[in-house]
C-alpha cells in the first residue's frame, strides 16, 4: 500500500495536460498548484491513514483475489460488513478532510463493473469479466487512484446520443481493429481526475440498439496520449492563491477539484475494454455504479455535517450565544438530520445481497431514498449554519485587513465575539461555515451521483405502489380484484 | 425431485411469491414441492418478495437455489418469467443428479 507521499510523488511522473485558466499546466508540477494542492492534499489522506493503526480496520482489507492486505478504496465488497465499513470509512475520512476525497468514484466504478461484467459474460459468452479481473490486480497490486468517468455533457438533453447534432456530446467508439478501440468525447464534472493515476470510462444512461457505439467502458490512464482536462472553477478560487485563513479549508479545499476530460481519439487495447456494444448491459451499469456511489452520500456527506455542525457550534460559543435554547435546539435538529443521512447509508449496505459475481450489492431502493435525502436535509443543514454563523460569514474582512499595520486593530476589535476568544479564531471558523456552506459544495450533494429526479425515478420504480393500494384496500374491507402478481 | 421450498416472510414483497409456487406446482408436475421443515428433500427453493433476499437459511447440504422477484440465484430474471426460469434451473439440476 502507498503511503500519501508515495502518491502524490507517482502524480509528478506523469505525462499529464491540465489546462486552467486557458494556461497548460506543467505536468510535474500540477499537484503544486494552489487551485489543485487542496484536493491532492484531501485524496492522499487515503493513502496515509491505510497507515495508521487507529484506521486500518476500517481504511484496509484482505483482498479476495490473494488474501493480501489491500487499501478498502480497491476492493471488491465481499459482505455486507464491508459495504457497512465502507460507509463508515467514508464518514470517518471526512471528519478530517471536510471535503470530498475523490477515490470513492473509481472504487464504486470497479465494483459495479465487476458485478455486470460476470453477468454480462455468463449470458453472452464474453470475456470482459477475465479482463476486469487482471485490471482490478493491477489496481490492488499498485494501489493507484481510478478517477470514475461516467457523466457525458450531452448536449441538448430531450435527444439520445446518437440523435445530437454533434456526435461526440457522448463518449463512442470511432475505430475498432484487432488490437483495441478509438475513443472521441468528453467526461464532464471529473471528481479528483487531474490527480489520478487512471479512470474507468463508463456509459452515462441506458443505451437503444441505434447506439451501439455509445455502450462503452474501458480503462485508460489520464495522460493517454489524446486526453486534455479542462480545470473547473470554484467559489471563491482565486483566495487559493492568498493566504491561507479566507479560503476557510486551505489544506483540503472545496469539493473533489472537478474537471471537464476531452477525449479526442484516444486509444484502449482490448485488454482494457469491459463494455463494447452491449447495449442491453448499459443500463445495467448505470443502475450499478449510482446505487453504490449512492450508498456514499450519508457516510461522506454525514462526516462533512459533522464538522459544519462543530463549526456552528463553536461559532456560538465563542460569539456568546452557545447557551441560547433556540441555538441549541438547531444544533440537534442539524445532528437528527446527519444521523438521518448515514441512517441511510447504514440500511442500504445492511441489507445489501451479494450478486453472481460474488460481490456484494447495496439495497438500491434504500440508496435513492439516501441520496435523495442529502439533495435536500444538506441544504437544511447548511441553512442552520449559516443561522447560527451570523452574517459575518458573508461580509467579513480578508486575511490582508486583519494583517495590516494600518487597519488590522480595527478588525481584530470590531469582529471580536467572547473576549477571551482571539478575534482569528473567530473569523477563521467564520471562514470554514462560509466555505462548507455555499456554492460549489452545495450543488455537490445536489448533482453528486445524480440529480434528485434520477432517484426519484428509482425508488418509485422500486417501491411496489400496487402493493400498498392492496393492503389499504384489503383493511379498508373493499375487495381487492385479482392480485396481480407484478404492477404493470 | 423433491424441492424443499422456502419463503422470506414477505415484510414488503414486490411479487407474490406464494403465486409464483403455485405457478411452479402447476407447470412442473415432475417436481415435488414441499415445505422446508420436511425431513427429507432433494434442494432448498428460497423465495424472497424482494432483491434483499434476507430468508433465514435452514441447515440443508444441498444445492440451494434462489428466486427473488427480479432473479433466479442472482441472474436477472423477468418477473413475469420467474416461474419458468425456476423450473428450468430444478430441471437442470435433476438431470446433474
Ligand atoms: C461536484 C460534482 C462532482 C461530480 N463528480 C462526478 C464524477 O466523478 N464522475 C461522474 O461521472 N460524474 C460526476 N458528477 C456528475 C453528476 O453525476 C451529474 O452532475 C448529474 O448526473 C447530473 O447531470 P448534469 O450535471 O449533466 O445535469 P443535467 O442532467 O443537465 O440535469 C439538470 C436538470 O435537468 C433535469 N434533466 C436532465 N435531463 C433531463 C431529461 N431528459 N428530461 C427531463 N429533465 C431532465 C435533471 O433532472 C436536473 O433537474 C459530479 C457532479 C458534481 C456537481
Amino acid at each position: 500500500m502507498r503511503t500519501g507521499q508515495q502518491y502524490i510523488d507517482s502524480l509528478r511522473k506523469r505525462d499529464i495536460k491540465v489546462y486552467l485558466k486557458g494556461e497548460l499546466l506543467e505536468s510535474s508540477t500540477v499537484v503544486d498548484h494552489p487551485f489543485i494542492r487542496g484536493h491532492v492534499a484531501s485524496a492522499a489522506m487515503t493513502y496515509d491513514l491505510a497507515h495508521d493503526p487507529r484506521y486500518e480496520d476500517l481504511m484496509t482489507v484482505k483482498s479476495h483475489i490473494d488474501g493480501r492486505t489491500i487499501n478498502r478504496f480497491t476492493h471488491i465488497h465481499q459482505s455486507t460488513e464491508d459495504l457497512l465499513k465502507k460507509v463508515k470509512m467514508l464518514r470517518m475520512i471526512s471528519q478530517k478532510t471536510g471535503t470530498c476525497y475523490q477515490r470513492c468514484v473509481g472504487f464504486d466504478a470497479l465494483n459495479a463493473l465487476y458485478t455486470v461484467t460476470f453477468e454480462m459474460d455468463a449470458k453472452l459468452g464474453t470475456d470482459y469479466h477475465k479482463r476486469l479481473q487482471a485490471y482490478l490486480e493491477y489496481v490492488q497490486d499498485t494501489d493507484i487512484m481510478v478517477a470514475g468517468a461516467m457523466t457525458d455533457p450531452k448536449g441538448d438533453r430531450s435527444l439520445r446520443p446518437g440523435q445530437q447534432a454533434d456526435p461526440d456530446l457522448f463518449v463512442h467508439v470511432v475505430k475498432r481493429d484487432d488490437k483495441g478501440i478509438v475513443i472521441r468525447g468528453a467526461k464532464a464534472h471529473m471528481t479528483g481526475m487531474v490527480n489520478s493515476h487512471e479512470m474507468l470510462i463508463m456509459p452515462t444512461m441506458a443505451m437503444a440498439p441505434e447506439d451501439k457505439d455509445y455502450a462503452v467502458s474501458c480503462a485508460l490512464p489520464v495522460d493517454a496520449p489524446g486526453v486534455i482536462h479542462i480545470f473547473g472553477r470554484q467559489t471563491n478560487d482565486d483566495r487559493k492563491c492568498e493566504g491561507d485563513m479566507d479560503q476557510g479549508n486551505a489544506r483540503y479545499g472545496i469539493v473533489g477539484g472537478e474537471c471537464l476530460t476531452v477525449l479526442e481519439d484516444v486509444f484502449v487495447p482490448w485488454d482494457k475494454v469491459f463494455m463494447c456494444g452491449e447495449i442491453d448491459y448499459a443500463g445495467l451499469l448505470v443502475e450499478r455504479f449510482a446505487c453504490y456511489h449512492r450508498q456514499n452520500y450519508g457516510g461522506c456527506k454525514g462526516g462533512v455535517s459533522d464538522v459544519v455542525i462543530g463549526a456552528a457550534a463553536v461559532m456560538a460559543d465563542m460569539s456568546g450565544y452557545g447557551k441560547a435554547a433556540h441555538i441549541k435546539e438547531k444544533l440537534n435538529e442539524m445532528i437528527h438530520m446527519a444521523e438521518s443521512l448515514y441512517a441511510c447509508s447504514v440500511a442500504c449496505s445492511a441489507e445489501g445481497k451479494k450478486t453472481a459475481s460474488g460481490a456484494y450489492f447495496v439495497d438500491p431502493l434504500l440508496a435513492n431514498v439516501g441520496k435523495h435525502n442529502v439533495t435536500k436535509l444538506i441544504y437544511d443543514i447548511d441553512r442552520l449554519a449559516q443561522d447560527i454563523g451570523g452574517g459575518l460569514t458573508a461580509t467579513m474582512p480578508s486575511e490582508a485587513d486583519l494583517r495590516s499595520p494600518v487597519i488590522g486593530k480595527y478588525v481584530e476589535k470590531y469582529l471580536k465575539g467572547v473576549v477571551s476568544v482571539p478575534t482569528e479564531h473567530r473569523m477563521r471558523i467564520g471562514r470554514l461555515i462560509e466555505n462548507m456552506t455555499g456554492g460549489t459544495a452545495l450543488v455537490e450533494s445536489m448533482h453528486g451521483a445524480g440529480s434528485p429526479q434520477a432517484q426519484k425515478v428509482f425508488y418509485s420504480k422500486l417501491s411496489n405502489l400496487e402493493h400498498k393500494k392492496r393492503l389499504a384496500l384489503d383493511i379498508a374491507g373493499v375487495p381487492v380484484a385479482e392480485t396481480p402478481k407484478k404492477p404493470a | 425431485m423433491r424441492v424443499g421450498v422456502k419463503f422470506c416472510g414477505n415484510c414488503n414483497p414486490l411479487i407474490d411469491m406464494g403465486a409464483v409456487l403455485q405457478e411452479l406446482q402447476a407447470q412442473g408436475s415432475d417436481v415435488e414441492f414441499v415445505p422446508w421443515s420436511e425431513e427429507r428433500y432433494d434442494v432448498l427453493l428460497v423465495l424472497s418478495g424482494c432483491g434483499r433476499d434476507c430468508a433465514t437459511r435452514p441447515d440443508f447440504d444441498g444445492r440451494v437455489i434462489e428466486a427473488t422477484d427480479a432473479s433466479v440465484d442472482q441472474m436477472p430474471v423477468a418477473a413475469t418469467e420467474l416461474p419458468e426460469a425456476i423450473l428450468a434451473v430444478l430441471r437442470a439440476e435433476a438431470e446433474h443428479e
